[in-house]
């Protein structure tokens, strides 16, 4: 009669062991693969990487350079701002700032921003929360010999999708 | 009645092994979850390898380009075998944003037809302090450009791999 009733007992405690073990694997691993990979460090530096091969060729600047301006730089560039419709984000998830310099003066002969310019008040936290920002120069020159020092400040939000 | 309290004693015992046994797997189990918890899944950002950098690249390109007195560096360079006064500074100037991203920067003339001996110069070995021939070309952890000069001798900039 004890015998029968503690093998119950006993069985009864294997499902309840049974199903903890299993309910912590469970947990464990949506813990682990359900959380994003942040690629927002990886998409702020091919958009640097996309800008600087649109402005500079073979290392002369690129011959249209004076006429870009706001609203032509994504179009002449094949970049596009578009972002899903997710998480009321309405396209303004990215920012991409370009800056001319004379590169023995440091004078800026030009200046080019496209996207939320927002986004730019944010980069000096450095919190997974916030955007991930890049600023990075190079050097070129034209036809006619003169030299220049492109600044491309790129920066990405998209908190809601890499840093959950 | 001594069969009774040898019963109980059986009893008990066992009873306490599993107690213990439950509270091991318990604790095996909370110490998973939080290290999967707050180790694995924690730092999920995605860092891309690099094997050029497309701005540093195009840097040098119009580096070359660039002329003095009507000879580019490009044949300067090819017709003295080493920086000179005019382009090794320019090279300093055009790549000091560089070395700030990177731990260590090298430019200059190197020998194709070995692993990496390199032409020292007054530019960069003794102003970036990172040794004499700090890189081989077999090394996967460095980014070299290389432009040729004829068939043996190269333009090389050396960047190690990882950005700071």
């Amino acid at each position: 009669m004890n015998k029968g009733g503690a093998e119950k007992i006993f069985s009864v405690y294997w499902f309840a062991i049974l199903f903890i073990v299993a309910a912590a694997i469970v947990y464990m691993v949506s813990s682990f693969y359900g959380k994003p990979y942040d690629v927002r460090d990886v998409e702020t530096g091919l958009l640097t990487d996309k800008a600087a091969t649109c402005l500079s060729l073979g290392g002369y600047i690129t011959g249209n350079w004076q006429a870009l301006n706001n609203n032509t730089f994504l179009a002449e560039c094949g970049l596009n701002f578009n972002v899903e419709d997710a998480y009321g984000w309405n396209d303004n998830q990215y920012l991409i700032e370009i800056e001319f310099l004379d590169f023995n003066s440091g004078l800026v002969l030009k200046e080019i921003s496209v996207g939320n310019p927002n986004l730019k008040l944010d980069c000096a936290v450095e919190d997974r929360n916030f955007p991930v920002c890049l600023e990075r120069e190079m050097y070129t020159i034209d036809k006619a010999d003169r030299q220049y020092k492109i600044k491309i400040f790129s920066a990405v939000r998209k908190t809601e999708k890499n840093a959950q | 009645m001594h069969n009774e309290i040898t019963g109980k004693k059986a009893q008990i015992g066992e009873t306490m092994t599993w107690i213990v046994a439950t509270i091991i797997i318990v604790v095996i189990l909370i110490i998973s979850i939080t290290i999967s918890n707050f180790s694995f899944g924690k730092n999920r950002n995605l860092k891309a390898e690099q094997d050029s950098d497309i701005l540093a690249s195009k840097s040098m390109f119009a580096y070359l380009l660039a002329s003095d007195s009507g000879k580019t560096v490009y044949s300067q360079i090819k017709g003295e075998g080493n920086l000179n006064s005019f382009n090794g500074n320019l090279a300093v100037k055009i790549f000091n944003p560089f070395a700030e991203e990177y731990a260590g920067l090298w430019l200059g003339v190197a020998d194709q037809r070995d692993a990496f001996p390199a032409v020292s110069n007054d530019y960069f070995l003794a102003r970036r302090s990172i040794g004499e021939n700090p890189y081989s070309r077999n090394n996967p952890d460095i980014i070299l450009e290389e432009i040729s000069l004829d068939e043996n001798r190269t333009v090389a900039l050396v960047l190690p791999e990882e950005r700071k």
